[in-house]
């Protein structure tokens, strides 16, 4: 082993370490808006979100956690918007059709999510 | 060329397509999917360290054709970024007699330059940043593949070069 072997071994590990912290899908200003038969009734600032709780929108129950937003299950027969499981990204929705509410994600100014 | 060592870069190249071959039998765990430890990277890199440069891209070539015919054209595309990155570098890093890296670094920075370039043009396909979630996993895991494969080729190199120039 010479001592750049070494060098790299530790510039890979220090770069694994710096994207873990800083590549945080959560990081943009991320808002849930909920709309219930097309009109907004919420509108969450994910990233704010300190401790978890759960909401009633439209029949649904949805659980908020810091950075995210899931549909929970069991309050609709098909369950379409659970398997849409966990929304963390801008972009992303998950609908509950038999309670007509739709979860939408927006924002993200320091684009995380804006690709290459 | 001799039928000898025409016959050396059959081997060579039907070695790769064996260990591409097999190590997409199995999914790894904690691992996006599709990832794998690349021992392929032996091969490439013992080719270049007997037949030269020319090895590396001929095995590369090889390996990005293969993905084409097996896998799709994702998986030719993730595979020739992935090549072209990892080729580079290990060219780059055995070119000269002045090596920064002895074959152990060779290997984990081939690795490394492999998963970069994979997850790059990942997250040109997909057009989200979010596939970079899976850098620090692969960083770890390209260590540990890479230093397998290092340990490897330091126990088959000077074996294989000195086999190479008896042909």
């Amino acid at each position: 082993m010479k001592t750049g072997d070494w060098i790299l071994i530790f510039a890979v590990l220090l770069a694994a370490a710096l994207l873990f912290l800083f590549a945080q899908p959560f990081s943009g200003a991320i808002k849930a808006t909920v709309f219930v038969n097309g009109r907004a009734v919420a509108e969450i600032d994910l990233a704010r979100v300190k401790t978890a709780y759960t909401m009633e929108a439209g029949g649904c129950v949805l659980q908020v956690e810091p950075g995210r937003i899931c549909f929970q299950r069991g309050h609709c027969p098909d369950q379409t918007c659970a398997e849409a499981g966990w929304l963390s990204r801008a972009g992303q929705t998950a609908a509950c059709l038999p309670n007509r509410t739709v979860v939408v994600l927006s924002g993200a100014p320091d684009g995380v999510t804006g690709g290459v | 060329m001799k039928a000898r060592k025409i016959a050396l870069w059959g081997v060579m190249g039907a070695l790769t397509l064996a260990i591409c071959f097999l190590e997409n039998l199995w999914e790894l765990p904690f691992l996006p999917p599709g990832a794998r430890p690349g021992f392929s990277n032996i091969v490439t890199v013992l080719a270049a360290l007997t037949v030269g440069i020319g090895g590396i891209f001929y095995l590369t070539a090889l390996t990005v054709l293969f993905a084409l015919l097996t896998r799709g054209v994702t998986a030719c595309l993730m595979s020739l970024a992935g090549g072209i990155l990892s080729g580079g570098l290990t060219a780059l890093l055995l070119k000269g007699s002045r090596r920064p890296f002895s074959l152990f670094g060779v290997a984990i920075a081939g690795a490394c330059a492999h998963n970069a370039g994979q997850l790059a043009m990942a997250c040109f396909l997909t057009q989200t940043g979010a596939v970079w979630l899976y850098g620090p996993i692969l960083l770890v895991f390209s260590l540990i593949s890479g230093a397998i494969t290092g340990t490897i080729l330091r126990l088959a190199a000077p074996y294989c070069i000195k086999e190479y120039q008896k042909l």
